[in-house]
């Protein structure tokens, strides 16, 4: 069962109500046995505690089974490694033939840069970003790369619903301009906050973000341009799985070095880029009340009965209210036939 | 006699033993060059000259060759298995770190080392070797303290001329 429910997917979950429970989950006891402090935070404070209690509940420790494909490839980003030289976001831009950037790629000072209080993100004119945390203890500052993280099952891919978004065997996660309606759902879906829109067009709408070079190199099998562009070795490219066993090693082999996790080997179903860092992830900018499960599991109940919703419903209903006034519209029509009998 | 044979054997056994221990051919530091032209990134960067003269007057041999210049190593992990090992044929870092470009699907080097699956390409242990001491040590960590551009490094890192 799925751990990571927002309210209304929760009231609509069409696998619980298969079960014993019979009406909507709400009232499912099984749920309610489970989740009985949640629900009741829910019903004392609504939206703020729904929001509370989920990011509470403890995390799941039963394995899921997600879909990949075998030999997909990913990137392994070593926070440890990177010193902020910024030659992937120079390497990203000349690569996707994005605009020039108002600075250099030289200029340390876009670390300091803060937009609504939030460090930078990835927009239409770069994929990629690296931002510095200045963390108290450390040494050196750390050093975090954003990009499309290219989930195994990407809740972007899902929420299109014209299925712009495809995963491909090779791991990424591309997308079709042609078809995109320009409804931002996937960028509200997006766990990572990564797709962009392009805002200064009102013509040629689309959705921006990180392919994995997927035209020009991965499709070759050959590394995206940010990853042969690092000095460090920060990123390294190859099979998903060698790269997790490459970070077990880094792990094992230099304990006090590593926080003992990878980032992105179950977060959201798993991640097509994977993370090692020194420090607790949430303390550089990490997401860490992600589920482990992709964010499909937690609507695709939801997703499924909206045809349903659209398509039987209105009959039904329609059905209900013939029948409901079928025999008032009899009384009627007896009442007016009455006195000429 | 015999005991005569067990000390004969006795005598054999430590001389082999010591042979072992000691480190044989180790390389001489006055063989190794006063500086190594790094001239592999030339797309972006003018070519690097690295004074190693310096270098080996402030550090051993092993602080940088791992366990290849025979005079024993100081990495844990090498220390397993190359704490007595000899100096190695070629031990410039590119004898090792392959510079790799253009890059295929990954493939490992040697399928049958379980060891060494992580090794860096050159540019990768070049960086970590000389960014790691000048970080600790206090060395110059600026890009372009080491390198500079060529019209093409300018043009990609958006540098106006």
């Amino acid at each position: 069962m799925s751990r990571f429910h927002p309210g209304w997917a929760e009231a609509f979950c069409i696998e619980k109500l298969r079960k014993k429970c019979g009406v909507l989950c709400w009232i499912c006891k099984e749920a309610e046995m489970e989740k009985k402090k949640s629900r009741r935070t829910v019903l004392k404070s609504g939206l703020a505690g729904t929001i509370a209690a989920l990011a509470m509940r403890p995390r799941s420790t039963v394995a899921h089974e997600i879909k990949k494909y075998p030999d997909t490839l990913g990137v392994l980003v070593d926070m440890t490694r990177c010193v902020g030289c910024r030659s992937c976001e120079a390497a990203c831009n000349r690569e996707q033939n994005l605009p020039a950037p108002d600075k250099p790629f030289t200029d340390q000072g876009v670390f300091d840069e803060r937009e609504h209080g939030q460090m930078r993100r990835t927009d239409e004119t770069r994929y990629t970003v690296v931002n510095r945390y200045d963390l108290p203890g450390q040494a050196h500052p750390l050093f975090r790369k954003v990009q499309c993280n290219h989930c195994q099952e990407p809740a972007c891919l899902t929420s299109c619903f014209v299925n712009a978004y495809t995963k491909t065997p090779e791991g990424a996660v591309i997308y079709n301009p042609d078809v995109c309606v320009g409804c931002r759902t996937c960028m509200i879906a997006c766990p990572f906050y990564i797709p962009a829109f392009r805002y200064s067009s009102a013509f040629h709408a689309r959705i921006l973000k990180c392919v994995f070079c997927y035209d020009t190199r991965l499709k070759y099998g050959q590394p995206p341009a940010c990853v042969e562009a690092c000095p460090q070795e920060a990123l390294i490219f190859g099979r998903r799985d060698d790269l997790i066993e490459i970070g077990r090693r880094r792990i094992k082999d230099n304990k006090s070095s590593y926080v003992d996790h990878i980032y992105g080997e179950y977060e959201a179903g798993g991640t097509s880029w994977l993370y090692l860092s020194n420090v607790p992830f949430e303390r550089v900018g990490f997401n860490t009340a992600i589920p482990d499960e992709p964010i499909l599991d937690s609507v695709k109940s939801f997703l499924a009965i909206v045809p349903m919703v659209l398509t039987i419903w209105p009959a039904l209903f329609a059905g209900f209210h013939l029948l409901a006034t079928r025999k008032e519209q009899h009384r009627k029509s007896s009442d007016s036939n009455g006195p000429e009998e | 006699m015999i005991a005569h044979g067990k000390t004969a054997f006795l005598v054999f056994l430590v001389t082999s033993l010591m042979q072992c221990v000691q480190p044989v051919a180790s390389m001489d530091a006055d063989d190794a060059p006063k500086s190594v032209t790094l001239d592999y990134l030339q797309e972006l960067y003018k070519a690097v000259s690295f004074d190693h003269e310096i270098h080996s007057g402030m550090y051993g041999c092993s602080s940088c060759h791992h366990h290849t210049a025979g005079t024993g190593t100081q990495n844990e992990a090498c220390k397993k298995c190359h704490l007595l090992s000899r100096a190695s044929a070629d031990v410039s870092c590119s004898g090792c770190h392959h510079f790799k470009k253009p890059f295929a699907l990954p493939t490992r080097d040697h399928t049958e080392d379980i060891y060494h699956i992580d090794k860096p390409g050159l540019k990768g242990a070049l960086h970590l070797q000389c960014l790691g001491c000048h970080r600790s040590d206090g060395g110059p960590t600026g890009c372009q303290e080491c390198h500079d551009f060529t019209p093409a490094g300018r043009r990609r890192f958006a540098l106006k001329n």
